[in-house]
């Protein structure tokens, strides 16, 4: 898509064509969606923050300057969105399997609790969770990380860097796991 | 390791994929005016109704204050200052520390009394008028449920303040929060339960069990996959491979004095496992007594209180309301080990003791079992509960602390 599409597209968008911002955002919400469940590890939560994230757009789309690409601006909306909710919720729901019915076997069934990844992820600070997730999962570059986070990229590699060094020790141990299957 | 750190998180975080309908449901969603103002509320308000409305909240607060401030108020015992030397009146949740200390919340008392080792009664937290801080001039308002963590830390349950204390050993007391300081809010939490990693749990009374990483985030479970009747979360706790034991309280009408339970409640124990899978362990939805000898999963239970597990991973519970310590063994069978049924207080053997509305239970390393008795569920300063322990080596049972017991300063 040009950028001359894009800049007629927000110029129609900006004066109330819904299906002009359905073309520029639309194709943008599974980058959303992907970055609001790395930061907030619950789906509904996450399709919530898309939603008020995406309405948020639509009332700011005034705000956007002529050049300015459509990607980074809205995905920065919707880390805001989700670095909120991360700041005024401090639960989650935990989705359980479905009922097993009673438990006629020994309650001693030794289950063992994992932490895997995505634990690990949802330990660190905000901030870095953010910057992994939309470095190593959405794959953007880091001048592209640096605009939605807000922060010179100097400072996205620095919190790319602390959150690796706290998962350092469950990677390394994948990999040795990895390694040691192949 | 780029690529691996790549390949991991994307492992693990493509267990959701985007919701096809999402893109529609987002274009849905957007306001129709095209100037994208914020929605105007619905409702109105003019002078007269905020005036209206403000006179009826004004005359519910005072109605409900003045209910509340004569101890009329159904649902919750009025909360009163106890003089610091005063004895045990409503014991409710018990814990056992490392040096063997029982410690033991009295819930109408607003204190949580330590029995130390050598049998002396002292004032752990509460009593005083103070927030955080120094936790003997801090106030607790009906402190419930207890749990020590892996560093000797004591977390209390102030159940209708919503909140979550921690008593550090150095006597020090906070409020469970954020790392920014910001306390977390509960609903009328509970039980309370540490599991191997230090994690907190905790059970509210209105339906949700859930956890805490401290100083992380947290998580909550809601039981609504359960058979009927729904559940009511009681006191909970961790057996050794770290499944979850919950008590599904009675409902309502199966409690027989002031304190009234939410609706639901299945006289049930429940496991949630480590997978976070919930079964029934015992109970059939019922409230009522039967099944000794038999499968846990087909007996009658009355208003489960604490649960506790010896060193074999036999778990022991509170069958608050048949006056009965039960068991249920690792093939799953139960059998009632302390209690007649008729309620009472008579110590001694086991098997002919009477016990009256056992609720908070915990069992020390030395097979020892201790239990709130809470007399009458009442909570009245005039029938005050016992603090009692079930030696398992030698089936006795004798008092451990009453009313009368005096309470040390230090």
């Amino acid at each position: 898509m040009s950028a001359d599409h894009d800049a007629e597209l927000v110029k129609r968008a900006k004066n109330g064509d819904r299906f002009a911002f359905d073309a520029l955002v639309g194709p943008l919400v599974d980058h959303a969606f992907r970055l609001a469940f790395g930061m907030l590890h619950d789906r509904e939560a996450a399709e919530d923050a898309v939603q008020e994230a995406s309405v948020r757009a639509w009332r700011k789309l005034g705000n956007l300057r002529p050049g300015t690409p459509m990607r980074p601006w809205y995905l920065a909306i919707v880390a805001n969105q989700c670095r909120t909710i991360v700041r005024g919720k401090w639960w989650s729901v935990l989705r359980l399997e479905p009922f097993v019915g009673p438990a006629d076997r020994s309650f001693e069934d030794g289950i063992v609790r994992g932490h895997d990844v995505r634990a690990a992820l949802r330990r660190l600070p905000a901030d870095q969770r953010e910057v992994l997730v939309l470095h190593y999962y959405l794959d953007l570059p880091l001048h592209e990380v640096a605009a939605i986070a807000g922060v010179p990229v100097g400072t996205v590699k620095s919190r790319m860097n602390r959150g690796i060094a706290s998962m350092r020790p469950f990677f390394r141990l994948e990999g040795a796991l990895t390694s040691w299957k192949s | 390791m780029e690529e691996l750190i790549r390949d991991r998180i994307h492992e693990a975080l493509e267990v959701e994929r985007t919701p096809s309908s999402l893109r529609a449901r987002v274009m849905d969603s957007l306001p129709v005016d095209a100037e994208r103002a914020w929605p105007r509320p619905a409702l109105r308000l003019t002078g007269q109704s905020v005036a209206g409305l403000v006179a009826i909240l004004l005359a519910v607060a005072i109605i409900a204050g003045l209910l509340y401030t004569r101890g009329l108020m159904p649902f919750i015992p009025a909360h009163r200052q106890v003089p610091l030397g005063a004895g045990l009146i409503s014991p409710d949740g018990v814990a056992i520390g490392p040096d063997g200390s029982v410690y033991l919340s009295d819930f109408l008392g607003d204190r949580v009394f330590r029995v130390r080792p050598d049998g002396r009664v002292v004032v752990y937290a509460g009593g005083g008028s103070a927030g955080d801080g120094q936790a003997l001039k801090a106030s607790l308002f009906h402190p419930a449920g207890l749990a020590l963590d892996h560093e000797g830390n004591l977390y209390v349950a102030d159940t209708p303040g919503g909140a979550l204390r921690k008593v550090d050993a150095r006597g020090n007391i906070s409020t469970v929060g954020d790392p920014s300081g910001q306390p977390y809010g509960f609903g009328s939490p509970q039980g309370l339960a540490v599991d191997s990693h230090d994690a907190l749990w905790f059970s509210e009374g209105y339906g949700t069990v859930g956890g805490i990483d401290i100083g992380t985030r947290g998580a909550r479970v809601d039981g609504s996959s359960l058979p009927p009747p729904g559940w009511v979360p009681g006191y909970i706790a961790f057996d050794a491979a770290d499944n979850l034991f919950i008590s599904d309280r009675a409902p309502a009408i199966a409690t027989s004095t002031i304190y009234i339970n939410p609706p639901g409640g299945g006289c049930r124990i429940v496991r949630l496992s480590p997978d976070r899978r919930l079964s029934v362990v015992a109970g059939t939805g019922v409230c009522g007594f039967s099944g000794d000898g038999g499968p846990a999963s087909r007996a009658q239970i009355n208003d489960p209180g604490g649960i506790a597990f010896d060193a074999a991973g036999n778990l022991y519970f509170a069958d608050s309301n048949n006056h009965r310590i039960r068991r249920i063994d690792a093939h799953g069978v139960i059998t009632t080990v302390a209690g007649t049924g008729v309620r009472g207080y008579v110590d001694g053997d086991a098997g002919q003791a009477q016990l009256q509305f056992p609720f908070g239970v915990a069992m020390s390393r030395s097979g020892r079992l201790y239990f709130a008795d809470m007399t009458c569920q009442c909570w009245d300063p005039a029938a005050p509960g016992r603090l009692r322990v079930l030696n398992l080596a030698n089936g006795k049972i004798s008092t451990v602390m009453d009313g009368q017991t005096p309470i040390q300063a230090t």
